[in-house]
């Protein structure tokens, strides 16, 4: 697909509408941006996920330079378990380039039926805030170890203070999150967010503020072998990187005037219909 | 976890957030420049890149100097994809002046399995 001023504006806004979703339900947008270049742009499903896997380093460096001055992000466990996701990352790029364009399509159809559920179960803001007054605890610096961590919520102005619980659980999910993310070109957090939250104790804004960061480190662990072979696509993947970013903006600032759990029931939906999309293309031939 | 705040060389973890954020935004800044003039070059001239493998950077930097919209692109993206490594090395760095050794062996791990990707990739 060779970039031109007639389809320049279409990647741009399959960029736009990516980061802006992305932005507005908090993942990476890549399980958008890749059946939308492969669907709606006709584009192999190795440079697909060669152009998401470098948007999702776009999105993860601009969010998490905010989050982390903010103090949400855990950046001591984000490194931790970015030992385990960028190993998976290596793993499952380096698979990719010896799996055929319908295996990687088929995976990313099948992917797409756990990540509308929980897109489909995910919270409202409201419950995020519960989780938060609930993860407020009087532990002293002493127990807080090493891994944990305190920061003031942002929407409640709250002390939040919590310890990782069950690192070896987190570790594990995060290797199978990377692998996803270097197979198919997602960011992975709709995944690690939930499992950071219910295997290690994190609460939920420090757990997706800390998957945010961790992504873009995973992201590059496999983007320069998609690099190397010449998958990435330069014109066609700076028009998507520029249209995620302008996007993510926009989504930013869109959410606060949108509510979160309509959203998400909308693209749960949205996200079965790509799948099936999908499985009928894999199965067409 | 009070002896995360402040480390050996009177580090703290604020002063270790503000150099993680501004990695990120310089190399974000840098590679969106150098996306944009590269795509505006690109698209004026009409200038397509050969299908393959992309060129050695010392090439790349020699096309960016030479205005080549496409050798841009290539810098620009490759910007980019250093940012994240950019921001475990100011980490490794930090965490080892502050004497945090065991959060800076951790991201000299992950900056090894960073450098075995770049190798693997374009080395």
């Amino acid at each position: 697909m060779h970039l031109s001023l007639e389809s320049l504006p279409w990647i741009l806004l399959a960029g736009a509408a990516t980061g802006l979703v992305g932005a507005m339900l908090g993942t990476g947008g890549g399980v958008f941006l890749v059946p939308g270049l492969v669907l709606l742009l006709d584009m192999p499903v190795h440079a697909a996920i060669a152009t998401s896997i470098v948007t999702v380093i776009a999105t993860s460096s601009a969010v998490a330079s905010a989050n982390v001055e903010r103090g949400t992000a855990n950046m001591r466990l984000g490194m931790t378990l970015e030992v385990a996701t960028s190993l998976g990352a290596v793993c499952g790029a380096l698979t990719a380039a010896w799996l055929p364009a319908r295996v990687l399509e088929g995976g990313f159809a099948f992917i797409l039926l756990p990540t509308a559920y929980l897109l489909a179960r995910g919270r409202s803001e409201k419950a995020a805030a519960e989780a938060e007054s609930v993860a407020e605890q009087h532990l002293s610096d002493d127990e807080l170890g090493p891994l944990g961590a305190r920061y003031v919520d942002p929407a409640s102005g709250q002390a939040v203070a919590y310890r990782v619980e069950r690192l070896w659980g987190g570790l594990m999910i995060s290797f199978l999150a990377g692998n996803l993310s270097g197979l198919l070109g997602i960011g992975g957090g709709i995944f690690k967010v939930p499992a950071l939250h219910l295997v290690c104790g994190v609460p939920m804004r420090a757990a997706a503020a800390t998957s945010n960061f961790m992504i873009g480190v995973t992201a590059a662990a496999s983007a320069f072998l998609y690099y190397g072979r010449g998958d990435v696509r330069p014109a066609t993947t700076a028009a998507a990187v520029l249209g995620v970013l302008i996007g993510s903006v926009a989504g930013t600032y869109t959410n606060r005037y949108v509510g979160a759990s309509a959203l998400q029931k909308l693209f749960a939906a949205l996200l079965l219909a790509v799948s099936l999309q999908m499985f009928y293309r894999v199965l067409r031939g | 976890m009070a002896q995360y705040e402040r480390g050996a060389h009177n580090i703290t973890t604020a002063e270790l957030r503000h150099w993680v954020h501004y990695s990120l935004l310089s190399g974000l800044v840098a590679s969106s420049l150098l996306l944009v003039a590269g795509l505006a070059l690109v698209l004026m001239r009409d200038e397509p890149r050969p299908a393959g493998p992309p060129a050695a950077l010392l090439d790349t930097v020699r096309g960016v100097l030479a205005g080549q919209g496409i050798a841009m692109l290539d810098l620009g993206l490759l910007a980019l994809m250093i940012t994240p490594v950019l921001r475990v090395a100011v980490l490794a760095v930090g965490w080892s002046l502050a004497g945090w050794r065991r959060f800076a062996a951790i991201a000299l791990t992950v900056l090894a399995l960073l450098g075995a990707s770049i190798f693997l990739g374009v080395g």
